[in-house]
């Protein structure tokens, strides 16, 4: 399945300036396919984040939609857009995420059983963590991991319910060269298993993994590898 | 892993928290019922020893000694005694307005056989009595023999028991109910065994005994008044034209007690809305501080794909579980402490104090339940519904 | 120190100052009638001497149990419990005074039975801790 931002803006009001708004990002298209891997790289505050939220449905554009296949999410209910959200779109979010109540496993199996009662979400679970290495701390609570196995917890987490879209905020932030390598290898396989996979990050490294790559500056993609999605 | 589960999850794993909102909605349920209690039981006391009272005038000797003692034995429990001569229960039956007149006897004991704290000895005439009478009957349905006596609800003895009065054994006959006030702690003895009682006083040397004979005096006069008569002007009537004796109206009697107790209560009520602002207060700025602190948790399971309502409903039956135990514990500790603690109440109020019976009780539980979940729950939900409006992107975008 | 055992540590120390208050209180806040007239003992004076022995031995138990390893540990709150239960009992079947009005009946009674409860839980609270701990180092 196919996910399509078409002519995206995301403009924020300030009150302390003479210009009284300003735009995280300027009108941007961009589709991520099936089996690839989108890279977005540039500075800090140069808007990836907020692309990202914005095609994960969790920040509404100021213009512009978001097609995942031929539905307009932002068009949805919230109802519908969380439940399309849950079934479809894996999100990775930036930071260490893991929910302090719930153990390892449990916070990989949640997602799941938010709609419906899955008979089975154990077993995919620890597959998961068994596939990100973290499968020993399955019955830990967040508190007693490191960052990194935080970070693939995230991972195991967001791909709980086979969803056509990945999107990774930075999810090799404050890891080490070894954590690194081992997270970028793991979405190469997802994107390879068919998954669509978008990757927000500063890492040189994430490069060679990457079929397309753009740069963002001030707010503006600009593809520098690839072929144009 | 179930979705039901996850509120537990939350409320087990964050202990802190959870003790904190408890103890909150813990002070809010019980500064509530264990208010509404107390100004209830002080009314219900109040009214009980009205109606305990049984009449409507209680005439006694025209002597400063004798109303400071009437007042002890009613109000303070000090046990006292004073005597007239037995032809006033005739003169005061002739007043115009009397419908019933009973004479009543007091003794103190020196010793009760336990402890140095001596009893009030109250007795009374079977034949013409209808203040004591009524009450002993729910407890006793016999006609209390000689040498039988009839204990109040505080004296610490058995049925069929013996307790030594002046040497003599008398037999518990029957104990009466509850009333909260100072009568639980009187006996009670038909006028035959007082006369006993006071001669066998007089043995052991009471002064104001030596020089009378027990046939021919009494304590007291209740005076019950004819319908259409006013009882003010009936006392009146009687202070008038019976000299030697005093006539009180009973309500005039207790008027003094309903005064600190409006007083009192007044106090309870004027604590309780202010801890109920003063809580309410509290808990909007601690959930509105909760959700704050939980808004990055609140945007993952957003991330996850929980709806808003989703999550305001999970926000709420984390809220509503932890007030239920705040409020139940709350409930039960505040009944039950009063339940313990009421005798110590009353000594200490010196007011008389009666817990409401076990229906209106748990009524008064059941709503100051309901009222401290609703509140709770109000206050968690609104700072739950008004965070889930902001989009989950932003407060992620916020957190890094 | 790890949580567990720091929360053990807790619950022994609440056990202790709890039993110290009944200790304290029954010889003189919440003491019982005080003598007659005539220098001789109410009829509460037993009850109260009773339950002060009772406060002093749970004292020594729960104090004793917040410094000693495993089984003994373990033994030390198990009387604690015991001894807690038995104060609670001690005012309701031993003698007092005849009349419900007097200090005590009103005061310590209740007040004995409510501090004694509150011992009891953390004792039992207190065990269930110590199992736990237990089945986790795998000592049997």
């Amino acid at each position: 399945m196919i996910l399509k931002a078409e002519a995206v803006t995301k403009k924020y009001f300030r009150k302390s300036s003479e210009s009284n708004f300003f735009y995280a990002v300027s009108e941007t298209t961009l589709e991520l396919r099936e089996g690839s891997i989108t890279e977005i790289t540039g500075r800090s505050g140069s808007g990836k984040s907020t692309l990202l939220n914005m095609l994960a449905g969790l920040l509404r554009p100021s213009s512009g939609r978001v097609l995942l296949g031929e539905t307009d999410i932002y068009s949805l209910k919230d109802k519908e857009l969380s439940r399309l959200r849950n079934s479809s779109i894996g999100v990775i979010p930036q930071g260490q995420t893991g929910l302090d109540s719930l153990t390892v496993i449990e916070n990989v199996i949640l997602p799941s059983v938010l709609y419906k009662v899955s008979l089975n979400s154990e077993e995919r679970a620890m597959e998961l963590l068994e596939k990100v290495g973290i499968a020993q701390l399955a019955h830990s609570y967040p508190k007693e991991l490191s960052g990194g196995e935080l970070r693939r917890l995230a991972i195991a987490r967001a791909l709980i319910n086979s969803p056509a879209v990945l999107l990774a905020d930075e999810p090799t932030g404050d890891l080490d060269d070894e954590n690194t390598k081992l997270v970028l290898e793991l979405l190469r396989n997802f994107a390879d298993d068919g998954v669509s996979v978008l990757l927000v990050t500063h890492e040189a490294e994430a490069e060679k993994y990457a079929d397309v790559v753009y740069r963002m500056n001030a707010g503006k993609p600009d593809q520098i590898k690839g072929r144009p999605g | 892993m179930k979705k039901k589960t996850l509120p537990f999850k939350n409320i087990i794993r964050k202990p802190a928290r959870t003790a904190a909102l408890t103890i909150i909605v813990f002070l809010m349920s019980f500064t509530l019922l264990g208010g509404t209690l107390a100004v209830m039981s002080l009314q219900r006391g109040l009214d009980s020893l009205e109606t305990r009272l049984g009449a409507d005038i209680i005439v006694i000797p025209d002597t400063a000694k004798s109303k400071v003692n009437l007042e002890n034995i009613i109000f303070q429990g000090v046990p006292g005694y004073f005597y007239m001569d037995k032809s006033y229960v005739d003169k005061l039956a002739q007043v115009e307005g009397v419908e019933k007149v009973s004479a009543q006897y007091y003794l103190a004991s020196l010793s009760a056989g336990c402890c140095s704290m001596p009893v009030q000895i109250i007795g009374y005439d079977p034949e013409t009595d209808f203040s004591v009478t009524p009450w002993i009957k729910k407890s006793y349905g016999k006609a209390l023999g000689e040498l039988d006596i009839v204990i109040g609800y505080n004296v610490n003895k058995d049925v069929d028991s013996y307790i030594t009065l002046y040497g003599l054994d008398c037999k518990v006959a029957a104990k009466l109910e509850q009333t909260g006030t100072e009568l639980d702690n009187a006996v009670y003895a038909n006028v035959d065994t007082v006369k006993r009682l006071i001669a066998a006083a007089k043995d052991t040397g009471i002064n104001e005994l030596s020089k009378k004979d027990p046939e021919k005096i009494v304590s007291s006069v209740m005076i019950k008044v004819e319908d259409g008569y006013g009882i003010d002007d009936v006392a009146g009537d009687i202070n008038i034209y019976v000299r030697h004796v005093q006539a009180y109206p009973t309500r005039s009697m207790i008027s003094g007690i309903a005064d600190s107790l409006s007083g009192i209560s007044g106090v309870i009520r004027v604590l309780i809305a202010a801890v109920w602002v003063f809580v309410f207060v509290l808990l909007c700025i601690v959930f509105a501080a909760m959700v704050n602190e939980r808004k990055k948790e609140f945007a993952i399971y957003r991330v996850m794909g929980m709806s808003r309502a989703m999550l305001a409903s999970m926000v709420l039956y984390e809220g509503v579980i932890i007030s239920a135990a705040g409020a139940l514990l709350g409930c039960a500790v505040s009944a039950l402490g009063l339940n313990m603690f009421s005798t110590a109440i009353e000594n200490s109020l010196n007011l008389p104090f009666l817990l409401p019976n076990m229906g209106a009780l748990a009524i008064c539980a059941a709503v100051t339940f309901v009222l401290s979940v609703v509140i709770s729950a109000v206050s968690s939900f609104y700072a739950a519904v008004k965070l889930s409006r902001v989009d989950p992107g932003l407060i992620l975008r916020e957190g890094n | 120190m790890k949580r567990n055992n720091k929360f053990e540590l807790t619950l022994g120390i609440i056990m202790t100052v709890l039993s110290v208050l009944l200790f304290v209180g029954i010889l003189t806040f919440f003491a019982p009638c005080g003598p007659k007239e005539d220098g001789s003992f109410m009829k509460c004076h037993e009850m109260g001497q009773a339950v002060m022995w009772t406060a002093c031995a749970m004292t020594l138990f729960s104090g004793v149990s917040m410094f000693v390893p495993g089984m003994i540990k373990l033994v030390c709150s198990v009387v604690t419990v015991l001894l807690s239960a038995a104060a609670a009992v001690l005012p309701n079947v031993m003698t007092t005074c005849m009349s419900e009005k007097m200090q005590c009946n009103a005061v310590t009674k209740p007040l004995v039975m409510v501090i004694a409860c509150l011992v009891a839980v953390v004792a039992v609270a207190k065990i269930a801790v110590v199992l736990k701990n237990r089945k986790k180092n795998g000592e049997a």
